[in-house]
């Protein structure tokens, strides 16, 4: 669980780049688009992506490996 | 975490530049987005060994590779997603007027940077891949969130190492 918990920085990037490309164009109205919805399905399978693959280096990285 | 009235002005500062980067994208021309778009078709040419030719219609296009490098590849998502995620980032550290000054002043510069290369590599692998439609977009997804994670990881290592020795 604490390895988990060093994760908690990944939120900070993902959301950071949920806003830019999901948060502002939907609310300037892009959600009524077609090709939106699938660069928000694009978006969710990619973030899923990187965060599994982080998950998965630190959970083969040695304990406290940082440097 | 409370925030002083410096970390919230320097948020304040954050959001003014998102929202202002954003609606500017929305309508910008290659002419307007040449900061851009310059640097990262001559790096992505150099990558290629094939050069890109500015078109003030298009942006730059390389007739070899019958490829554009349009305003909508620009990567400035990119740039304002990375400036934001530096910034709060190194929020912490903004405990002065001065401080947040240069945080968001080297937020913006590293943010600048990062974009023409990673944009850059993103569109020398969408060429040699030939990729197009979701599997372009798919890429361009993997590549920029891979590079920000990386780079938002970098600048809270930096940051842990500045609070350590100081």
């Amino acid at each position: 669980m604490s390895r988990l918990r060093e994760l908690r920085w990944l939120a900070v990037p993902v959301a950071a780049y949920i806003a830019i490309t999901i948060g502002l164009p939907a609310a300037n109205g892009a959600v009524q688009r077609a090709e939106f919805v699938r660069h928000l399905v694009l978006v969710v399978l990619g973030c899923a992506a990187v965060a599994a693959v982080v998950l998965a280096i630190a959970l083969v990285a040695p304990k406290g490996d940082r440097s | 975490m409370t925030l002083s009235r410096v970390q919230l002005g320097a948020l304040v500062v954050t959001a003014a530049v998102v929202v202002a980067g954003k609606q500017f994208y929305r309508g910008a021309s290659p002419d307007e987005l040449q900061g851009l778009l310059a640097p990262v078709a001559k790096l992505v040419g150099w990558i290629v060994g094939s050069p890109f030719t500015y078109d003030r219609t298009l942006g730059w296009v390389n007739r070899d590779a019958r490829f554009v490098i349009a305003p909508v590849c620009a990567g400035l998502n990119f740039a304002l997603a990375a400036f934001l995620a530096l910034s709060l980032g190194w929020l912490p550290a903004m405990r002065r007027p001065r401080d947040a000054a240069a945080r968001l002043a080297g937020a913006a510069v590293v943010a600048y940077a990062a974009t023409i290369v990673v944009d850059a590599a993103r569109i020398a692998l969408a060429l040699e891949t030939r990729a197009d439609g979701a599997a372009h977009e798919a890429l361009g997804v993997a590549v920029y969130l891979g590079a920000l994670c990386a780079l938002y990881a970098i600048a809270v290592r930096r940051r842990s190492d500045h609070v350590a020795t100081a």
